[in-house]
């Protein structure tokens, strides 16, 4: 299977990560740790990884904007991706990496819509 | 002198006419009038001033204007009339004082004293006093002079503090009014009269002096010192203008500090508030800077919960399967040895060849070894790929990141609920400090810091000065007996006047030293008295009366006390007010206010055992944090002859109902 070497989010996925990324990080001109879009699309993937039913299919063509080599420079997310019993036989593994950030940014978004903060209590519940 | 009724009839919070009976009982002789602060009861103590003396006085003793007196919901409504009316007997003859403030007629608004009009008059036995003599008829029956230890605040004792502290200057004040009281004024007023002829005196004999050649040169050095003498006279007294003044102003700065204290304890408290809200909220940003860090890596720690079970399986597979490439090695090993052996049966030790029947189970031994070889099947890129996978899973390693953002979420949840209570408090405090400048506050302290320092200099002018004034008297008496003394001198009428004022002037200034250490020996030894009934502490054997009247506390060993504590000095305070009270007069009501503010239970219960036998009338004016209605009163239920309670109808008006 012919793997991908850039993948995405759906345009509206992607302003809805760059929204998010406006509210978590500190105001402009402020010095403090910023969170860049990679941070996000890995916890949502792996997040995505730990469900029962695999995401839905995109629901509009993704803007490809990142590189899988800066992605995932070490392959750990294809790996993962690979083993989990969601993938469907015969998928791209990185195809399927797009569906579960798209899936998973979504739901940071809404949840932070709704709650005004990531439900961090409920993705580590330990 | 006993107190039989006071009528007050617009007097400060007391609106409209209210009259209070006093116990007329010999034994049931304490009345009690209760009230919550800022109910009345300064100004039920002041209406009794008022009455007697036609003067209510606040804080520092300040006269309060006229105006002020006048209750505000009654001038509101436009009744501008104020009036007390007391009754009382003494030797067997019956007095009623009525004193009346009323606006002017022209005034529309009256702002000053001389806008009202008083009126004053004095019934004895029924019949009215001529006006001019009210006064004096007054003050033989209770002098003026005496009030402070009769009708006296008891939120003022701690002043009696200052009494131990010599040259205190609120020490002096209370001296002079305790002198008053005592009497001192007349040897005094005698004292100074007589300087005051001492001086004539002088002037006259350097006058004649000035005509004897032999003397002149005495008139002209008299002449001079008195000319210097007048002008540090007025510096002396300019200065005391002065310091009246400077005093003024700290007086009513303190009384505007005080105001405000309130204020200030608040803007101290928003200070506090505001770094306490400045810390929350570095940390508050320094958990986020954490909480994205740890959200930079948080995927490695979900992956790594996921992955470990198939990390083992792998891990598991590859184990297995180097553990048959091993066993196939060990395998092969073995049947080259074995196969060396049958391809040369020679025995490797003895060199011996081996016999056939020992070479045929090492064939059989072979053919069972090749078989399990063959059996031993991997597939060496099957490892390799396994190893990669392992290298790769083998990143996937947990920082506990999960449990860290949990632990800071809690951490910022908390934090935010502590910083909106800030937030919340720092709003209600601005609210309720918002009406005031407190700018201004910060200013009226430094103020008030340089008229001190301004007042310290004042004080060691007036010091020098006097000191100047003294030396200068030293030298004119010096003069003077030259003179008297000289051939020219002797024999002539100012001499003989000078020789008698001195003489005179000398005698007054011993009776005053003679009678003020028999005052204080009297006083001291009623003080005493009354502190051994009021003190718990039974190693004191008494008290120690300074020049100032101030009074120390002597133990068994005959050493006083440097250190004593708030109820220790209340109790040394009213002790020195009952032992002032007993030398200045024989008999008489005493009428205290909050007397019982700092006593702990034990001396509270001294005090009111012992109040009963302090004056023939006792009128307390409490709040019930001074005297419990039920607990304490216990104590001297026997001697209570009358219950009064100041009732609150609004915050500008007080009503005064009987209890039971």
């Amino acid at each position: 299977m012919d793997e991908p070497s850039r993948i995405g989010l759906t345009a509206t996925t992607g302003s809805q990560l760059e929204e998010l990324l406006e509210e978590l990080n500190p105001g402009q001109g402020t010095e403090g740790v910023k969170l860049i879009k990679f941070d996000l699309y890995r916890l949502a993937v792996a997040l995505g990884l730990n469900k029962n039913d695999p995401p839905p299919q995109l629901m509009e063509k993704s803007t490809s904007s990142l590189r899988v080599a800066e992605l995932d420079p070490d392959g750990v997310l294809y790996l993962a991706t690979e083993h989990s019993e969601l993938l469907p036989k015969g998928s791209s593994v990185y195809e399927f990496v797009e569906r579960l950030a798209e899936s998973g940014i979504r739901e940071f978004y809404n949840s932070y819509q709704t709650m005004g903060q990531l439900p961090l209590d409920k993705y580590f519940d330990e | 002198m006993k107190l039989k009724e006071l009528t007050i009839n617009n007097f400060m919070p007391y609106k409209g006419e209210q009259t209070v009976g006093f116990p007329q009982h010999d034994t049931q002789n304490v009345m009690l009038l209760f009230g919550d602060n800022m109910r009345g009861k300064t100004s039920f103590l002041n209406a009794m001033r008022w009455g007697f003396y036609g003067n209510a006085v606040g804080r520092h003793l300040r006269v309060i204007p006229r105006v002020n007196l006048v209750n505000i919901e009654a001038a509101t409504d436009g009744d501008w009339s104020m009036s007390i009316m007391l009754k009382f007997s003494d030797a067997g003859k019956d007095y009623e004082i009525r004193r009346r403030i009323e606006k002017k007629n022209h005034v529309s608004q009256p702002k000053h004293d001389a806008d009202f009009e008083e009126s004053v008059g004095l019934r004895i036995d029924g019949a009215a006093v001529s006006g001019d003599t009210i006064e004096n008829q007054i003050n033989q029956v209770v002098p003026e002079e005496i009030s402070r230890f009769f009708l006296f605040d008891g939120e003022l004792l701690q002043e009696y503090e200052n009494l131990l502290v010599e040259e205190s200057e609120q020490g002096d004040k209370i001296k002079e009014h305790i002198e008053q009281a005592l009497g001192v004024p007349a040897l005094i007023h005698g004292r100074d009269e007589f300087s005051s002829l001492l001086k004539d005196a002088r002037r006259a004999q350097a006058k004649d002096a000035r005509k004897n050649t032999e003397l002149k040169r005495f008139a002209e050095q008299q002449n001079q010192l008195e000319i210097k003498l007048t002008s540090l006279e007025k510096d002396l007294n300019d200065l005391l203008k002065q310091r009246v003044v400077v005093e003024k102003q700290v007086d009513d700065i303190d009384d505007e500090l005080k105001n405000t204290e309130g204020v200030q304890r608040k803007k101290i408290e928003l200070e506090g508030l505001a770094s306490e809200r400045k810390a929350a909220d570095k940390q508050l940003l320094s958990l986020g800077d954490e909480q994205r860090e740890l959200l930079k890596t948080a995927w490695l720690d979900v992956l790594h919960n996921n992955m470990s079970p198939l990390l083992e399986t792998i891990k598991v597979r590859r184990d297995n399967l180097q553990a048959v490439a091993e066993t196939k090695a060990v395998l092969s090993s073995q049947i080259r040895t074995l196969q060396r052996s049958i391809d040369d049966p020679t025995c490797d030790t003895c060199k011996q060849p081996i016999p056939d029947d020992k070479i045929q189970p090492i064939r059989e031994k072979v053919a069972n070894l090749q078989a399990e070889e063959e059996l031993s099947v991997y597939d060496p890129e099957e490892i390799r790929v396994l190893n990669s996978k392992i290298e790769k899973l083998s990143v996937i390693r947990s920082a506990g990141e999960g449990h860290r953002l949990r632990q800071n979420e809690t951490k910022q949840r908390q934090l935010q609920v502590a910083l909106i209570r800030v937030e919340t408090k720092e709003d209600e405090l601005e609210e309720e400090i918002r009406e005031f400048d407190t700018d201004q506050i910060v200013r009226q302290r430094d103020k008030r810091d340089l008229l001190k320092a301004q007042l310290t200099r004042l004080d060691s002018d007036i010091e020098k000065t006097k000191g100047g004034l003294n030396k200068n008297i030293k030298e004119q008496d010096h003069i003077a007996t030259l003179i008297s003394k000289s051939a020219g001198g002797q024999g002539q009428k100012s001499s003989i006047r000078v020789n008698m004022y001195q003489e005179l002037e000398a005698i007054f200034s011993t009776g005053i030293d003679q009678l003020r250490d028999g005052l204080r020996e009297d006083v001291e030894r009623h003080a005493t008295a009354a502190f051994a009934e009021l003190t718990t502490e039974e190693s004191y054997s008494g008290l120690q009366i300074n020049n100032n009247y101030g009074l120390s506390i002597v133990d068994e060993a005959g050493r006083v006390l440097k250190e004593r504590s708030a109820g220790a000095e209340q109790i040394v305070a009213l002790s020195l007010i009952d032992g002032l009270n007993r030398t200045a007069r024989k008999a008489g009501p005493i009428v205290m206010d909050t007397p019982l503010g700092r006593l702990d239970p034990k001396h509270r219960s001294n005090v009111l055992k012992y109040l009963p036998k302090m004056a023939d009338q006792v009128v307390l004016l409490v709040h019930e944090g001074e005297i419990d209605p039920d607990r304490d009163i216990q104590n001297f239920a026997d001697f209570i002859g009358a219950r009064y309670q100041i009732e609150r109808i609004s915050a500008t008006e007080s009503r005064i109902v009987k209890s039971d």
